[in-house]
């Protein structure tokens, strides 16, 4: 069996480029692989005949892969790593707060129908502060206030349905418990936004 | 994070080879093989010769450099690049700040040491 000759080797690389510049503007995809292939052409005949199958992948090997030749095309550099930004989606944000209001509420008023709900409710919680505590939408000082707040809501939560059984005397408990659940609310979904502004950016 | 010597190259290339491109057809019509030659022959303005080609279509659509083919004395015909008035203008643009900018930079490094 014989191996690709100079021809198969440069053929191959001008397909692959072809490829690779189909993110390109047309007209720019068309110029840069006539370009590419002048170049080689050029450069063949420098190095005369007969041409060896290393000498032609020392020439490819020049020009460079042909991800790194389409990148400038379609403005992707890949010597230039993005900078990673931990759990940064806009769909943080969401399934944060989706996730934190349903629990609260679901701890907040229990249903006799679904009666161990309130572990899932719990979980989803401890879930959605986890989220908000690892991603990087946030500051350090922003995820504690929001995990805090976050936590806060919950125990709020329950304690504000086992009070709803409670006496005359203890009204005025849970008018400060449904403020200060009001307020962690507040302070969660401030700190939320936040984050989704960011993440939008 | 930290970057190793290749990110920053990638980095600083970005914003600077468009320039050293410009400069080398300042005085003539280049041939696209001989500048993508000079421009990697360091390893260090360019890395893959390859890479020459999108940033002269772009300097070309752009209005910085024009093209002409030319016949070649071996083989088919080739296509020379040269500097246009515009081109030529913003060549002396970035001189002047690549000035400015170099000082500034190499004065921060001497204030860390």
């Amino acid at each position: 069996m014989t191996g690709p000759t100079p021809d198969d080797l440069v053929e191959a690389y001008l397909r692959d480029l072809d490829d690779a510049l189909r993110g390109a503007d047309p007209e720019d995809r068309e110029e840069i692989l006539g370009a590419v292939r002048d170049h080689i052409r050029a450069a063949r005949e420098e190095t005369g005949r007969p041409e060896t199958v290393e000498g032609t992948r020392a020439l490819l090997d020049a020009l460079g892969s042909v991800e790194r030749v389409a990148a400038g095309a379609v403005d992707r550099d890949p010597g230039v790593r993005p900078a990673r930004v931990r759990l940064g989606g806009g769909w943080v944000p969401v399934a944060v707060s989706v996730g934190a209001l349903v629990a609260v509420v679901r701890i907040a008023v229990p249903v006799d129908a679904l009666p161990f709900t309130w572990v899932a409710a719990w979980v989803l919680l401890v879930a959605a502060m986890a989220l908000l505590g690892s991603s990087s939408l946030w500051t350090p000082v922003e995820r504690l206030t929001g995990v805090v707040a976050g936590l806060a809501a919950g125990i709020l939560a329950l304690e504000a349905s086992v009070s709803s059984f409670g006496d005359v005397v203890a009204i005025p408990v849970a008018i400060l418990s449904a403020l200060a659940l009001g307020g962690s609310l507040a302070v969660l979904v401030l700190t939320v936004v936040r984050g989704a502004r960011r993440a939008r950016r | 994070m930290e970057h190793d010597e290749d990110t920053i190259l990638s980095g600083l290339r970005r914003g600077a080879v468009e320039y050293c491109v410009l400069a080398l057809l300042r005085e003539g019509e280049w041939y696209g093989l001989d500048i993508a030659r000079r421009l990697s022959e360091d390893g260090i303005l360019m890395r893959g010769e390859g890479t020459l080609y999108p940033l002269l279509s772009r300097l070309r659509r752009s209005g910085q450099v024009e093209t002409e083919w030319r016949e070649s004395p071996s083989g088919p015909p080739r296509r020379y690049y040269r500097l246009t008035d515009e081109g030529r203008a913003t060549l002396a643009g970035f001189a002047t700040t690549w000035a400015a900018f170099r000082d500034a930079v190499d004065a921060t490094l001497e204030e860390r040491r």
